[in-house]
C-alpha cells in the first residue's frame, strides 16, 4: 500500500507538471519546414542513379571523422601538458 | 502576521491540487479541439505488427530464412510484445502494412542472401513440357524455390557495373566498390541464353522483273533440306504461279562467302523435266512441284540469294535469313497484388518500374517491387518479355492459404489487434485466462496432454488449435519467466528468446512462490496472500516469523498490477494532449522532411502543366533518364566519377589537415615554416 500511495502521489505530480505544459497551436509548417524546398529536395535526391550519395556520405563522414578525432588529440595534448609531471608547470 | 501567510499557503496549496485535478479534463477538450489543425504523424517504425498464428509461422519456417522466422515467432506472437526491431521483418505473406525505411533496409540486407535463375518464360515451358531444354526441371524447382520475392522486393537495381564483362568491368567494379557476386541475379548455372532467338528465320521474298514484256515475278523460301548425298535443296514457291518464267532465262544467283560474287547456281524449274517433278524436299508439301536451287555437298552455305532473268539482265535485291535479334533487349519487373481497401475480392496490380536486361549479362537485373501501402498484399509477380511483347508471368508468390483465409474470416487480426490467447476452465466450468492468472495455468502444457478439455486456444476470439499455443508452454513458469525464457519454439520445443529492443506492455504476474524462509518470492499481490506456513513448513518456527513479515512487507511495497498500471496511464494521459506530446510529434515528423533518396534509373521527374499545355509540351519527363544505353552507361561513369573526384580532393584535405597538425605546411612553404 505504500508502493501504491508513492504510485499515486507520483501520478498526481506528474498529472501537475504536464498541466504547466498547455498545448499550443503550432503552424503545420512545423512539421513541414522544409516544404517550400520539396521540389528541389527531390529532384536531387531522384539524381540518386547519377550521385551516390552513400558513397560520398561515407567519404565526407570520414573527413568529419578524422578532424574530430586530430582536435579532441591535440586538446588533450594540450590539456595534459598543463600537468607538471608530464613536463607542464601547472 | 504569520498566522495569515500559513492559511494563505494553505489555499494555494488547495488551488494548485485542485488545478492538477481539474487540468486533465481541460486538457484534452484542448487537444480535441486542436488536433484537427495537426497532420497526421508519420511514425517510423510503421504500423502495429501483424499477430499472426504460430502454424503461419512454421509455414513461413520452410521457405524462410530461419532468423527471421525466428524472429517472428518471437516478436509476433507474444501477446504483450511490441517490437519495431521485430517488424523489420517484413514478409509479403504476413504483413498488411507499407514497407517502412526500416523493412526496406533489411530487405535489402536480406536481398543479398538469395540468389533467382533467369530464364525466359519460353525455356520454362519447353522444361514442364518433357522437351529437351538447356534447364533441366530440376534445376528451375530449386531455383524457383520459395521465398524468393522476399529477396526481390527493393533489391538494388544499379548493378549495371557489374554487367561489365573483362578487363573494364573489373576496373569499373573494384572503382565503385560494388560487390558484384550480390547484384543482380545470377542466371541458373545450366541455362544457355538465347535460345528463342538464335533460331533461323524465313528468307525474305525474292522480287523483281522478268520477260520480254517485264512484270513482277517474286520466289518465296519454301524451306530447305539436306539430300542424303549431301546437297543443300532449297524450295521455293513462285508467284504468279506461272511457268512461263521457269527455265526461260529466269535464275537464282548465289553470292559467294569466298568473293561476294553472285553465281549462278543449279536452278530446277517445277516444269523443267524430270528434276522439275521431284519433290521439292521431300518434306515440304508433298505430291507438290516448286522450283527449287541445289547446292552440292561440298558447297558452303549460301549468304544470299536472289532472283536474275539474263533475258533482259534484271535482279531483285538480296535475299537473306530473317534471322531473330541474336541478344535481343529484355525487360523484367515486379508487380504487386493488393487486396484494395483490405477487400480481397478487389484486387489491385502495382507494378514497378521496369529494368533492362540482355540474357548474355552476367546478371539478369532484380526488378524493383513498387512500395505499396495500405491494403495487404496478396500476390508478387515477377514478369519478363522482349522489349514490345507481352509480358510473361515467371514467377509467382501468393499469400499463404492460412493468411488468406485469415484475410477472409478475421480481417480485423490483419492490423495486429487480435491476441493470440490461452484461457483454462475452473473447477466451476468458469473460464480463466492464463495472463490474467497465470498462476492457475502453471504447468498446463503437461496437463493439456491429460486433459485436453480443460484447456483452449483462441486467436481474435476465435477458438483454434491448442497447438497453435505452445509457444507459451512455459511462459507462466516463474523460473522460465526468471530466466528470460518464457517463449518457445512451436517447432523445436527449444526456448526462444524475446530479441533485443521487444517491450512488455503488460507483464505477466510470477505467481505463488513455493520457496521458503528468505528465499520465499513475492507473492502474487492480486492473490490472496499466504501469510502463515503451511504444511512441512509449519513446523519451522522461523517461518511463523517470516512469513507473516514478509506478508506485510509485500503488502506495503509490492504494489498491484493493477495499480501500476493505472498509474502508468494516468501519466500517460496527463502527457497526451500537452505541448510536450506536440514536441515528440514534431520530433517524430523529421524523417518526413526529406525524400527518400531511393531513386530509380529513370531520374527526377519534371512536370510541364498549364499553360504549356497549348504549346503541346505539357507532360512529365524525365530529363536525366537512364534506363536505357548510352544514358546508363554515361550514368555509371559519372556517378564513379563524381565519387572518384570527390574522394581525392577530400583525401587531400585530410593529407593536408593531417601535415599541419605535425608542422608541415608543405614543400613551397615559406623559410622555417615547411616541413
Amino acid at each position: 500500500m505504500i508502493a501504491e500511495w508513492f504510485l499515486a502521489v507520483s501520478g498526481t505530480f506528474v498529472e501537475w507538471i504536464a498541466g504547466l505544459f498547455p498545448p499550443i497551436d503550432l503552424p503545420a509548417w512545423v512539421f513541414d519546414p522544409l516544404g517550400g524546398l520539396r521540389p528541389v529536395l527531390e529532384g536531387l535526391a531522384g539524381a540518386g542513379y547519377w550521385i551516390d550519395y552513400l558513397a560520398i556520405g561515407v567519404i565526407l563522414g570520414v573527413a568529419v571523422l578524422v578532424y574530430v578525432t586530430t582536435f579532441t588529440v591535440k586538446l588533450v595534448l594540450r590539456l595534459v601538458s598543463h600537468v607538471p609531471a608530464f613536463g607542464g608547470s601547472g | 502576521m504569520k498566522k495569515r501567510w500559513k492559511v494563505l499557503a494553505v489555499v494555494g496549496a488547495l488551488g494548485t491540487i485542485g488545478a492538477a485535478l481539474v487540468a486533465p479534463g481541460a486538457i484534452a477538450a484542448d487537444y480535441v479541439n486542436s488536433s484537427a489543425l495537426l497532420p497526421p504523424v508519420y511514425d517510423p517504425f510503421g504500423p502495429t505488427p501483424v499477430s499472426i498464428k504460430p502454424s503461419h509461422v512454421v509455414a513461413a519456417t520452410t521457405t524462410a530464412d530461419a532468423a527471421i522466422a525466428q524472429t517472428f515467432r518471437a516478436g509476433m506472437l507474444y501477446k504483450h510484445l511490441v517490437s519495431p526491431e521485430v517488424f523489420g521483418a517484413y514478409r509479403v505473406q504476413q504483413s498488411s502494412g507499407p514497407v517502412t525505411p526500416a523493412q526496406q533496409e533489411l530487405i535489402n540486407q536480406r536481398a543479398a542472401e538469395y540468389r533467382v535463375p533467369g530464364t525466359r518464360l519460353q525455356t520454362l515451358t519447353k522444361v514442364v513440357g518433357g522437351a529437351a531444354s538447356a534447364v533441366s526441371l530440376y534445376s528451375v524447382g530449386t531455383w524457383f524455390g520459395n521465398d524468393v520475392v522476399e529477396t526481390i522486393i527493393g533489391h538494388e537495381a544499379a548493378d549495371s557495373v557489374c554487367r561489365v564483362d573483362g578487363l573494364t568491368g573489373t576496373f569499373l567494379q573494384i572503382a565503385s566498390g560494388r560487390d558484384c557476386s550480390t547484384a543482380g541475379i545470377p542466371f541458373a548455372p545450366e541455362f544457355v541464353p538465347n535460345l528463342d532467338a538464335t533460331e533461323t528465320g524465313a528468307w525474305s521474298d525474292m522480287c523483281g522483273l522478268a520477260g520480254i514484256s517485264p512484270i513482277v515475278v517474286c520466289f518465296s523460301f519454301l524451306g530447305s533440306t539436306v539430300l542424303s548425298n549431301g546437297s543443300h535443296r532449297y524450295c521455293f514457291f513462285p508467284t504468279p504461279a506461272d511457268d512461263q518464267f521457269l527455265g526461260a532465262g529466269v535464275t537464282i544467283q548465289r553470292q559467294q562467302s569466298s568473293n561476294g560474287v553472285w553465281a549462278n547456281t543449279t536452278w530446277f524449274g517445277a516444269s523443267s523435266g524430270a528434276s522439275g517433278s521431284t519433290v521439292c524436299g521431300g518434306t515440304i508439301a508433298p505430291n507438290t512441284t516448286y522450283p527449287y536451287v541445289q547446292l552440292g555437298a561440298a558447297q558452303s552455305e549460301p549468304l544470299a540469294f536472289r532472283m536474275f532473268d539474263n533475258s533482259i539482265g534484271s535482279f531483285s535485291e538480296p535475299s537473306q535469313p530473317q534471322v531473330a535479334d541474336p541478344d535481343p533487349v529484355r525487360q523484367a519487373r515486379c508487380t504487386i497484388t493488393i487486396a484494395n481497401n483490405g477487400d480481397p475480392n478487389d484486387p489491385v496490380d502495382f507494378s514497378g518500374a521496369p529494368l533492362n536486361y540482355q540474357e548474355t549479362d552476367p546478371f539478369m537485373p532484380t526488378p524493383v517491387c513498387p512500395l505499396v501501402d495500405g491494403s495487404t498484399v496478396l500476390s508478387i509477380a515477377y514478369e519478363s518479355a522482349v522489349t514490345g511483347e507481352p509480358w510473361l508471368e515467371y514467377f509467382r508468390e501468393d499469400m499463404l492459404p492460412e493468411t488468406r483465409q485469415l484475410l477472409d474470416t478475421q480481417p480485423e487480426c490483419m492490423d495486429g489487434s487480435c491476441l493470440l490467447e490461452l484461457d483454462r476452465t475452473g473447477p466451476n466450468q468458469d473460464t480463466v485466462n492464463c495472463f490474467d492468472n497465470p498462476a492457475s495455468c502453471r504447468g498446463w502444457y503437461e496437463d493439456a496432454a491429460q486433459n485436453p478439455d480443460l484447456y483452449n486456444c483462441t486467436f481474435g476470439g476465435v477458438a483454434t488449435s491448442i497447438a497453435e499455443c505452445y509457444i507459451y508452454r512455459d511462459s507462466f513458469d516463474p523460473g522460465s519467466r526468471a530466466s528470460g525464457n518464457w517463449l518457445t519454439d512451436p517447432v523445436t520445443g527449444q526456448p526462444a528468446q524475446a530479441p533485443p529492443g521487444t517491450q512488455r506492455g503488460t507483464d505477466i504476474n510470477t505467481g505463488t512462490g513455493t520457496g521458503t524462509g528468505m528465499g520465499a518470492p513475492a507473492q502474487d499481490p492480486a492473490q490472496d496472500r499466504q501469510c502463515f506456513p503451511s504444511g512441512w513448513s509449519a513446523l519451522n518456527p522461523v517461518e511463523w516469523v517470516l512469513r507473516p513479515v514478509q506478508c506485510a512487507l509485500e503488502w506495503a511495497f509490492v504494489p498491484r498490477t493493477e495499480s501500476v498500471i493505472a498509474a502508468g496511464t494516468r501519466v500517460t494521459t496527463a502527457a497526451e494532449g500537452t505541448s510536450i506530446t506536440q514536441a515528440r510529434q514534431v520530433i517524430q515528423s523529421i524523417p518526413t522532411w526529406f525524400p527518400s533518396l531511393d531513386s530509380d534509373c529513370r531520374g527526377p521527374a519534371v512536370t510541364f502543366g498549364p499553360p504549356l499545355d497549348d504549346l503541346g509540351i505539357a507532360g512529365t519527363f524525365y530529363p536525366l533518364d537512364a534506363c536505357e544505353a548510352p544514358m546508363s552507361t554515361f550514368a555509371t561513369v559519372a556517378r564513379i566519377a563524381l565519387t572518384v573526384t570527390i574522394g581525392f580532393f577530400v583525401a587531400l584535405a585530410i593529407v593536408r589537415y593531417l601535415a599541419a597538425t605535425i608542422g608541415f605546411v608543405g614543400a613551397g612553404a615559406p623559410k622555417g615554416e615547411g616541413g
